[in-house]
């Protein structure tokens, strides 16, 4: 009789870089990855230094923060995605942020970002965000005005049949309690972030 | 011909993930994961209260027009966004809720007339007293008293700011 393995995500095999202006913030993402079984974890505090650091540690993800100076998330992103020195343009970026709002949250999409979580975080809601990486890849468009992963992937993924199995391989979560799930005061929950980037 | 270009990026993530079927949640990855962070809380009560400290020495700062009045908005607004998105994750609620606010209020402001400052000592005591009495979660029905107070007044300021009433 076959012997039937059960998946299962192995992340002690690939590097991740942190960008945050914030000490703590960083230490508290490094903490949950090194729990999570992330072994090589680089970081930085600003976006200059995380795009040199780029040049010569092969990172399979990068987890950057929105609000910093003197180059934001956004500059960060774009200078991943289209900068003619950028090591790998396709790299799969979440972007974490304490900004939710709508507007927000597109204009993050729109710069090319692959995941968006909403801070505070939790372990839980970053190990999604990593699920959703490994199992759900995007392809990239490019255009005259925007290079990123495919913004409609509803539309652009593979064949319905296929797209569905896939969708069913994350098993499913259960809603987030506390940290992650609650909507700012003008902002959107985690779960209308994750609609509203599988709608666009 | 299509202005778009669809490219099939190689996808690195592959060694990843073991097998090919339905993924099995690491519940055990997850709760480590949370037990770490849950063993910060300590840690996380001191910087956030020394955190609180900088942005009430930056609100002196701004009130004694002492330095740069954007560079010291930008600093509270910085401070007040780095809080918003740490209390939660380690059973402060109340706190990522009064941030937000106060994120809010000062994000694109920048000058603070006289009732402008009150809003933010408010908020900033706020943390201040949740942190004192080590309220967890939303504080319970004291806790959306806070809120609704905090909120009277960031509406009053508005409200203020419509009339072309400073104080």
């Amino acid at each position: 009789m076959a012997v039937v393995t059960q998946s299962r995500y192995l992340l002690d095999n690939i590097n991740v870089l942190v960008l945050d202006d914030n000490k703590h913030m960083r230490s508290i993402v490094q903490s949950i990855l090194h729990a999570l079984g992330v072994k090589n974890i680089r970081d930085a505090s600003d976006a200059a230094e995380a795009f040199k650091e780029l040049q010569h540690f092969h990172a399979d993800v990068i987890i950057c923060d929105w609000h910093m100076e003197p180059l934001d998330g956004l500059d960060f992103v774009r200078l991943v995605r289209t900068a003619k020195d950028s090591p790998n343009p396709y790299l799969p970026i979440i972007m974490l942020s304490g900004f939710t709002e709508y507007r927000r949250v597109v204009e993050a999409r729109d710069a090319g970002v692959n995941e968006f979580l909403a801070k505070p975080i939790s372990a839980r809601a970053l190990y999604q965000r990593f699920a959703s990486i490994i199992e759900n890849p995007r392809p990239f468009i490019r255009t005259k005005t925007y290079f990123g992963p495919d913004r409609r992937r509803q539309n652009l993924g593979p064949p319905r049949g296929v797209a569905e199995r896939r969708k069913g391989e994350i098993e499913k979560l259960p809603p987030e309690p506390g940290a992650g799930s609650e909507p700012g005061a003008d902002g959107l929950s985690q779960d209308q972030v994750e609609a509203l980037l599988n709608k666009a | 011909m299509s202005d778009s270009q669809i490219i099939h990026a190689p996808h690195n993530l592959k060694k990843a993930k073991i097998g090919t079927g339905p993924a099995k949640l690491d519940a055990k990855a997850i709760e480590r994961a949370e037990r770490v962070v849950k063993s910060m809380e300590k840690d996380y009560a001191v910087w956030a209260q020394d955190d609180l400290g900088t942005l009430e020495a930056t609100f002196a700062r701004y009130r004694a027009r002492t330095g740069d009045p954007a560079e010291n908005m930008r600093t509270m607004f910085r401070i007040a966004l780095d809080m918003k998105g740490q209390g939660a994750s380690f059973g402060y609620q109340l706190v990522t809720e009064i941030a937000d606010r106060l994120a809010a209020f000062l994000e694109n402001r920048d000058t603070l007339g006289p009732f402008d400052c009150e809003v933010v000592m408010a908020h900033v005591a706020a943390m201040r007293a949740v942190f004192a009495q080590d309220v967890r979660g939303d504080g319970g029905g004291t806790g959306r008293a806070l809120i609704g107070g905090l909120h009277k007044l960031i509406e009053k300021a508005a409200a203020q700011a419509g009339s072309g009433t400073t104080s």
